[in-house]
């Protein structure tokens, strides 16, 4: 029997720590590295495949970037949000418009006022589509929160209007947007060049990687939304304001499309991660990413069908997702 | 003795089966109500009522006096009512620790009420860092009652506590709840565990196709053998 006062043993061990990390965590992010390594054997000399790689890289960022949102939004509130993709044209379009109106910082070779120029339009990109979103969200995703045919009409219906709207603003031609002065070219090494842009990229993944993970982790917020992704109605039961929670979660899925689609526009497809696993989104973007630039050099003819077999790799390996919510 | 929370004539329809008909009963001030019945009898439909997790068509739930019918889940559960599911809500993904900060909705950890939990349940300390989804079905309980009991609570609410718990652990609970009582914590609590309902009920509330049939204290109900077998059925007979 034990007694209820006057037991408590601060010096009980916890002989674990923090067991969070899993097996199968490893096993997906351990095929990062791997296709790496194969296709150092494929790529002919070392400089063209660090230039796949850094390349395969940015491009994986950006599409975590710009679809991280996507995939919180199923993951909390079940809603497939097919009018996700409007939410990066129009974060493009906002970076375009900053950019068109600040031609002397884009033509600058200072590159503290491209950065500054690049920070502008992404911060604009965000105010406009976070707008849009809490609109979007208010007037279309909050009516049809359990019915998933209406979802999918819906957003496509969204997508359409705002689609529609952006070509009346700026036309359905191809806007060209240059990137600034001094992020343009790159550092060279030998027959190996670190191309400028590639790198911002980089690092801008791995630091909003790092943050999304960080708030995931270790933030109130963040376990609140982790918690909501698996019991919505606990967690309101816990008192907390869940179509709050929602909406605070769809803008935020939004502003990080905004951003990617601003990065992307100065730069140049869909991710198969379990939905809700921001992890699992990660790895999955940066897979499409390199091997969309590997097949593309070493197999050219077969990069079109690249995505497509990783999903299709993925679904026969991990049907539950790269890195599933509770595995 | 006042009533914390009360029950007039509620009716509640899951899709198009009409669940509960009519359903009253008052739940008293620092006593533990148990409301018991067999399976399907709406005991659970009733707490979900309550909760706003279902809502009634008709009749109304009173919370400290004041109607609530109007109110969601969240704005019951902030006029300090927890509630612990049949499933017990855990977040499995998340740590025992993170389980607990979602629940300590206003803040940091009242130390003392961790202290207190810690004694109670040491497995919560112990395993602070697991992920819950390692954790036993009797650790997974003590993790959603510490849950209730983070942050000060007027009424809580669970749902079939010691379901499909070892004989050891349900015995550890009844231990828990008469301290709960203790400390005058007002309890509803649905159960199909008849001894473990005896040891610590105050106060005796039966179910049956979605009306309430008997409402009596749990000395007279534990007295009238026949009335146990007759609303609660046969096999309660191992039970005792």
């Amino acid at each position: 029997m034990r007694k209820l006062h006057g037991q408590y043993n601060p010096d009980v061990p916890n002989p674990i720590g923090e067991a969070w990390w899993t097996h199968s965590d490893t096993q997906a992010w351990l095929v990062i590295p791997g296709i790496m390594a194969i296709f150092f054997g494929l790529v002919p000399d070392v400089s063209g495949w660090l230039t796949l790689t850094i390349a395969g890289l940015a491009m994986g960022m950006m599409l975590f970037i710009m679809t991280a949102g996507f995939n919180l939004v199923f993951g909390l509130m079940g809603v497939l949000n097919f009018g996700h993709s409007v939410f990066i044209s129009l974060g493009a379009y906002a970076g375009y418009v900053v950019v068109k109106n600040n031609i002397p910082a884009l033509l600058s070779e200072n590159i503290y006022v491209n950065l500054g120029l690049l920070t502008t339009a992404i911060l604009f990109a965000m105010v406009l589509v976070g707008v849009v979103a809490v609109v979007f969200e208010r007037l279309l995703i909050r009516r049809v929160y359990h019915n998933e045919l209406m979802q999918i009409l819906i957003t496509i219906g969204g997508l359409i209007v705002v689609e529609q709207l952006m070509y009346m603003a700026w036309g359905s031609e191809n806007i060209i947007v240059p990137k600034p002065a001094a992020l343009q070219g790159g550092w060279s090494y030998g027959n190996f060049v670190f191309e400028k842009y590639r790198i911002l990229a980089v690092v801008i993944g791995l630091v909003l990687f790092g943050s999304l993970l960080l708030t995931f982790k270790k933030t109130k917020i963040g376990l609140i939304i982790r918690a909501g992704v698996e019991n919505r109605e606990m967690v309101e039961a816990f008192g907390y304001n869940i179509r709050l929670l929602f909406t605070a979660v769809f803008v935020g899925g939004a502003l990080l499309a905004a951003m990617g689609g601003v990065l992307w526009s100065f730069y140049e497809e869909e991710v198969s991660g379990q939905l809700g696993s921001v992890v699992g989104c990660f790895v999955a973007a940066l897979l499409v990413g390199l091997l969309s630039n590997y097949i593309g050099y070493v197999a050219q003819d077969f990069s079109h069908y690249t995505t497509i077999a990783l999903m299709i790799t993925v679904l026969i390996w991990r049907p539950r997702g790269l890195i599933p919510l509770n595995e | 003795m006042n009533s914390i929370l009360q029950l007039s004539n509620v009716q509640t329809y899951i899709e198009q089966y009409h669940i509960l008909h009519g359903v009253s009963f008052d739940v008293p001030e620092n006593a533990v109500t148990m409301l018991l019945g067999r399976n399907g009898a709406g005991k659970t439909t009733t707490l979900r009522s309550i909760m706003k997790m279902q809502s009634p068509e008709e009749g109304e739930v009173f919370l400290f006096g004041e109607p609530v019918s109007h109110l969601n889940t969240r704005e019951i559960s902030n006029r300090g009512v927890s509630y612990i599911p049949e499933n017990l809500g855990i977040f499995s993904s998340l740590t025992v620790y993170e389980n607990m900060r979602v629940a300590a909705k206003n803040g940091p950890f009242d130390e003392n009420r961790l202290h207190w939990i810690f004694g109670v349940f040491p497995e919560i300390k112990k395993f602070w860092h697991w992920p819950a989804e390692r954790l036993s079905g009797g650790q997974k309980q003590m993790l959603a009652i510490s849950r209730a009991l983070i942050e000060p609570t007027k009424l809580l609410i669970m749902d079939e506590p010691s379901k499909g718990l070892a004989p050891f652990i349900v015995d550890l609970f009844v231990e828990v709840l008469e301290e709960l009582k203790e400390f005058k914590t007002t309890m509803l609590i649905v159960e199909q565990n008849f001894k473990f309902s005896k040891a610590i009920g105050d106060h005796v509330v039966v179910m049956e196709s979605g009306k309430v049939v008997c409402t009596c204290s749990m000395q007279d109900f534990a007295a009238d053998e026949s009335l146990q077998v007759d609303l609660l059925g046969l096999n309660l007979v191992g039970q005792r």
